[in-house]
């Protein structure tokens, strides 16, 4: 018999969401001009049809920056109840759709405040490059075509503290309503 | 005027013509002096003054006809429309107390080739901006000429706002906004207001948060197309 907390593991919410929620047809590439949002702090795009890859100009983004607000990019599917995040905490949530192209390394500039970076299940390829991160909590990168291996340097990111390698291991857990990580 | 004598009278021709005035002398041996004077007019000018006289009773009387006809007749139309207001509790039947919130929208908006000279600089290359409006098929093209006419109706002079509309006009063109399942442009299962280019603040469009948008910044903060 499956221990109590693997059952609730097995009926988190959170995946449920992925099954019942109808697609709007979003379809096409990442434009740059979201770069002119100068006060953009979250972008949620899941389960949709985006390709291409992420512009590399987005680094600029006024408000992924330390200048004004704590702020997050979270490339996922799940609704935001699993988070405990700020509400000024951003968010750009690009889970299974096919983006293509590499780790986006440089959205970790110098004074990045990211705290959720997720492109889990999509088409990415290439090496995950290691970056330096004070602020990064959420890291997925599950299911894309990555190749080589977990950079040592995610030793060093002091609060990431949710990393699935795979959508096959189950990542949360569900306790009183918080997500919190179970298997990494 | 002439002086002409007959008979013991001076007819004096006046200045009008028809018209003569008969003076009465009286002579004696060293002078002649007049002792009277009429105006003389024939028959068939009396019978023109009658009819003149005539005419003018006719024509004042007629006047007065039309006067009482029109005070009968002008209250009508405008007791009329108050009975067919009566019935639509909508509208109101008195003037409007207060002025309508904002201004007239301006009746130009901004040049499609003076936006893109506003946002040329925007772009981290010549080559860049050259390619996304390369052609009037590209998204980018599209969104200006969105936000250069119908979308910058009202804003001329908020270069913010209408780059901001922009931004947000080119990924619903990038991302196939056409046929979003939900609240694209003329989308017929969503209310105005929430349609992505549609409706006249793109705060209230489907997905869309700003800051503060009783500030009236427009201050876009959040895309998530996971909220339906």
């Amino acid at each position: 018999m499956l221990p109590a907390v693997l059952l609730r593991v097995l009926t988190f919410p959170c995946l449920k969401e992925k099954v019942n929620r109808e697609k709007n047809n979003v379809e096409g590439t990442l434009p740059f001009e979201m770069v002119f949002l100068h006060n953009l702090e979250r972008i949620s795009i899941v389960n949709e049809y985006l390709k291409g890859s992420i512009p590399h100009e987005w680094s600029s983004m006024t408000a992924l920056r330390k200048s004004e607000n704590e702020v997050a990019i979270n490339l996922y599917l799940a609704p935001t109840f699993c988070f405990n995040y700020s509400t000024s905490t951003g968010q750009v949530m690009f889970r299974d759709n096919s983006l293509t192209g590499t780790f986006p390394e440089f959205l970790f500039g110098e004074d990045n405040v990211l705290e959720v970076l997720h492109l889990g299940e999509n088409q990415m390829m290439g090496t995950v490059m290691p970056f330096n991160s004070s602020t990064l909590k959420d890291l997925w990168i599950h299911d894309n075509g990555f190749t080589g291996q977990i950079p040592s340097a995610f030793g060093r990111l002091q609060n990431l503290s949710k990393f699935p390698p795979n959508r096959d291991l189950l990542a949360f857990v569900l306790n009183h309503g918080r997500c919190l990580r179970a298997f990494s | 005027m002439s002086l002409e004598w007959s008979h013991g009278k001076l007819w004096l021709l006046t200045f009008f013509p028809g018209v003569y005035c008969q003076a009465y002398v009286a002579e004696d041996e060293d002078q002649t002096v007049i002792i009277g004077a009429s105006a003389v007019m024939s028959e068939a000018e009396i019978k023109q003054m009658d009819n003149k006289r005539q005419n003018r009773v006719l024509m004042s009387v007629f006047s007065c006809f039309c006067l009482l006809l029109l005070a009968a007749v002008l209250p009508i139309p405008m007791v009329l429309p108050r009975k067919r207001n009566q019935g639509s509790p909508d509208k109101s039947e008195g003037p409007m107390e207060a002025p309508s919130d904002a201004p007239s929208a301006s009746p130009t908006s901004v040049n499609f080739v003076e936006f893109l000279d506003i946002l040329k600089p925007l772009y981290p290359s010549e080559k860049m901006f050259d390619k996304a409006f390369s052609d009037v098929e590209t998204p980018q093209s599209k969104a200006a000429t969105w936000a250069s006419t119908v979308g910058s109706i009202g804003l001329a002079g908020n270069n913010a706002r209408m780059i901001s509309r922009f931004a947000l006009a080119t990924f619903y063109y990038s991302t196939n906004g056409e046929k979003w399942a939900h609240c694209g442009q003329n989308s017929a299962n969503c209310a105005l207001q929430y349609q992505w280019l549609g409706g006249e603040n793109e705060c209230e469009w489907l997905h869309v948060s700003c800051q503060d948008p009783q500030e009236g910044d427009h201050l876009v903060t959040t895309l998530d197309f996971r909220e339906l």
